[in-house]
């Protein structure tokens, strides 16, 4: 069942850590490893790029660094690439160069194109060539990867994952304070479940369902 | 004001500690109790649903920037801190960390699977011996059988079954003729005080391949209550269960099942925040006077008492002991022993929706379990269960557990979590290690933490022995997949790339030669008389089981022996 959107404000579109700039490049690639899917929302509906935000300014303070340098050299990369920016690429070309520093959507399968990079020697490996940090690439690239998911997937407190349309996605009802034995037969609909978050949880504090319509009959 | 005398310190608070303490405490003696982590309350956990708190950032289990910990594969290496450990982002599964910390300690996280081990369990090298010949073990090994055997240790089963709370439906009750669903359960003297959960959604389907398979599945136990119990809540199925904590105390955690009754008596005394790390000893190291420890603003506090008992893991009891230089005949940290789980997972044809119910909610197969393996395969040295894992994943975690065929990022991926999670089946099964000369763990020369405590050092490869076990299960699974009908199935390795399990044992064994044991079977020290180290590094041997019951059991048989009641059934 979809969740109701329309609660999203635009105080949450605010910044805590990164620069605009810096945020719309985030956006760029979590877009590219989780695009919409024309029914669903990507990353960039799923707000994932506050969540990375927020994660980096509180809990992940060490990865600032990883964020701030990895950025900037991102963007030397593409300058002597493509001569633009990672935000003005076409889509095949952001891909391409996830690909370059994530590697192939599927491991093992090639579709990895070395031959159109002018660092093609250097462009897997962890070391520096011709005056980028492939290594530093690599890093930034296994992180934004990591927090796309977990900004998708995760309660919506935490910025990310906004409407719960990650959890539409994939069919999670998200927070439910249990399943009742006719939920738990085989083939049940779980859709027809309401998605729940910790909010909707919280303000259901107070008049909490009765633990006995979820638990097993006593023999 | 001179401090109020403490009787015995407990250091550790949780599914071993915390039944000591508790019973302790109940029956009048003065008890302190220690621990690392918080003391918790119901409200903590109200709201626990939350994959990125518990999960991704592993709220509840510790890390190694504040308890480091290193592993190397032999002793020839040099050791690290723990590469499984380091993903991506330096957080880490709390799978494959130590057990959470707090009141409840790892009962807190648990996914609350218990398993009484079977009888030949208890004999499992002279049993290995007599059936397969003495050269089939490794040459370096050191099993030894254990020094008590299942029928000794049952009331104390028992005891936990009926004191702590869990469910399950016996097979082999001694006063009923007729037998339950599991032809290899040991005797026990009554049922469980609780019948089995209710079935993860696509367990059936497991259980009806395995009938077809001519195996015998029947309903795990679980420390997970069905019904209410003792005040406590019967489970809601929410499914954020295993690594969280419960939000309606079905769980049977030691905070809710063990430590309330400790405290009622006014004799329990909880300091949480605190963080023991050495053990204080009489000037000719016989005799324990008590702790010191740190304090939650770090001040170092030393405490005496009359007796003190180690409680905190059987990896940190072995890093305590070292540290405090109680290992004369050196072995305390020998012999260590862990789980590799032979990971099995898959889509139903059907929805399953795993994210329902508790993983516990489970099924299991024992024809493959101990010394039956023998039967079907000589080559392995001891089996395990199969287990079916029904529910309980949340998305993220099924990211992290994608097969390597599929797409990582891109469409692909969206495509392949939207089509599959709702389908996501699993298995597993628990082989140990034999332990041998080459697995143990010491004190790291090298790192410290933040305290200046040396680090504990791992040393631990997966030898050819064991992952011949788990390949062996690995095989029977393909077939319950295959009448399953899963559409598809991936695998763990049989040599993982984790050396830790949260069920690690064997580092402070029990036996009746204090020349070659760490500990008596109530887990008194040999060498300090009022010391006393339990759970499951007091284990000489190691099996298909999770090992909690089994510790919890001998907790409660060193309670009776530090009371001095009667070596007995519950009354």
């Amino acid at each position: 069942m979809p969740k109701d959107t329309s609660k999203s404000s635009s105080d949450l579109d605010a910044l805590t850590y990164f620069t605009d700039f810096q945020a719309r490049t985030i956006e760029a690639i979590a877009d590219r490893i989780i695009p919409a899917d024309g029914t669903h929302g990507g990353a960039t509906e799923a707000g994932v790029v506050y969540y990375i935000d927020r994660a980096i300014s509180g809990f992940s303070i060490g990865l600032q660094r990883v964020y701030r340098l990895g950025l900037r050299e991102l963007e030397h990369f593409c300058e002597r690439q493509f001569r633009a920016q990672f935000v003005d690429l076409n889509p095949e070309q952001q891909d391409q160069v996830i690909r370059w520093f994530i590697g192939d959507e599927v491991r093992g399968t090639n579709k990895l194109d070395r031959t159109q990079s002018p660092f093609r020697e250097m462009a897997a490996s962890e070391g520096t060539a011709e005056g980028i940090d492939f290594g530093l690439l690599h890093s930034m690239f296994a992180v934004i990867r990591e927090h796309t998911v977990e900004g998708y997937f995760c309660d919506p407190v935490y910025g990310g994952n906004r409407g719960a349309i990650g959890w539409q996605l994939v069919g999670f009802p998200g927070v439910q304070w249990g399943y009742t034995a006719e939920q738990m037969k085989p083939g049940f609909d779980a859709r027809q479940i309401p998605i729940k978050t910790l909010a909707d949880l919280r303000r259901e504090l107070n008049n909490l369902p009765d633990n006995a319509q979820y638990w097993i009959k006593p023999r | 004001m001179p401090a109020k005398k403490i009787d015995v310190i407990v250091v550790g608070a949780g599914a071993s500690g915390a039944v000591v303490a508790a019973e302790l405490a109940k029956s009048g003696v003065k008890v302190v109790c220690f621990d690392k982590g918080p003391r918790y309350t119901e409200e903590d956990f109200r709201m626990k649903y939350d994959e990125i708190r518990y999960y991704a950032r592993g709220a509840i289990v510790p890390h190694m920037t504040t308890d480091p910990m290193t592993w190397r594969e032999d002793s020839n290496g040099s050791a690290g801190i723990l590469p499984w450990v380091s993903g991506p982002l330096g957080t880490a599964n709390p799978l494959h960390l130590p057990p959470s910390l707090g009141t409840g300690g790892g009962s807190i996280h648990w996914g609350g699977a218990c398993w009484r081990f079977r009888e030949s369990e208890f004999r499992m090298k002279t049993l290995i011996e007599q059936r397969l010949g003495k050269k089939v073990l490794p040459k370096n090994h050191t099993l030894v059988d254990w020094p008590i055997s299942y029928k000794e240790l049952e009331p104390y089963y028992d005891r936990v079954e009926w004191e702590l709370g869990i469910s399950g439906r016996g097979s082999n009750i001694e006063s009923e003729k007729d037998k339950g669903d599991n032809p290899w359960e040991a005797p026990r003297h009554r049922d469980y005080p609780m019948p089995p959960l209710r079935a993860g959604p696509s367990d059936q389907r497991f259980a009806d391949a395995c009938t077809r398979l001519g195996f015998h599945p029947f309903r795990t136990a679980t420390a997970i209550a069905s019904v209410p119990f003792k005040g406590r809540s019967g489970c809601t199925y929410c499914g954020f269960c295993h690594g969280y904590p419960c939000h309606v105390n079905a769980k049977t955690s030691t905070h809710v099942a063990a430590l309330p009754g400790g405290l009622e008596s006014g004799n329990l005394e909880i300091r949480d925040y605190t963080r023991v790390y050495k053990v204080n000893l009489s000037n000719d190291g016989s005799r324990a006077v008590g702790v010191s420890y740190f304090d939650a603003q770090g001040r170092s506090v030393d405490v005496e008492a009359d007796q003190v008992v180690l409680a905190c893991y059987a990896l940190e009891n072995a890093r305590l002991m070292l540290a405090s230089g109680i290992n004369r005949n050196g072995q305390v940290g020998k012999h260590y022993m862990t789980h590799a789980f032979g990971f099995f997972m898959g889509l139903t044809p059907e929805s399953s929706n795993p994210f329902m119910g508790p993983l516990v909610a489970s099924t299991a197969i024992e024809d493959f379990s101990g010394e039956l393996v023998h039967d079907y395969d000589e080559s392995v040295l001891w089996g395990a269960p199969i287990i079916s894992w029904p529910g309980d994943f949340q998305p993220i975690e099924i990211v992290h557990a994608m097969p390597s065929n599929a797409p990582r990022w891109g469409a692909g991926f969206r495509d392949w979590m939207r089509d599959n999670y709702t389908r996501i089946w699993a298995m597993y099964s628990q082989t140990a290690n034999i332990p041998t000369t080459e697995t143990y763990v010491d004190l790291d020369p090298h790192h410290k933490d933040r305290y200046g405590q040396p680090a504990l050092r791992m040393t631990h490869g997966w030898g050819e022995v064991d992952q011949r076990g788990v390949e062996f299960l690995l095989k029977q699974k393909r077939k319950i997949a295959q009448e399953m009908n899963l559409t598809t199935w991936w695998e763990e390795t049989t040599s993982p790339e984790y050396h830790l399990s949260t069920h690690e044992v064997g580092t402070h064994r029990m036996g009746a030669d204090p020349e070659t044991s760490v500990v008596d079977i109530f887990g008194r020290s040999h060498e300090c008389k009022n010391l006393f180290v339990i759970g499951g590094g007091q284990f000489p041997s190691y099996h298909g089981y999770n090992p909690t019951q089994t510790i919890q059991a001998l907790a409660y048989m060193t309670v009776d022996h530090m009371l001095g009641r009667p070596f007995s059934r519950t009354n």
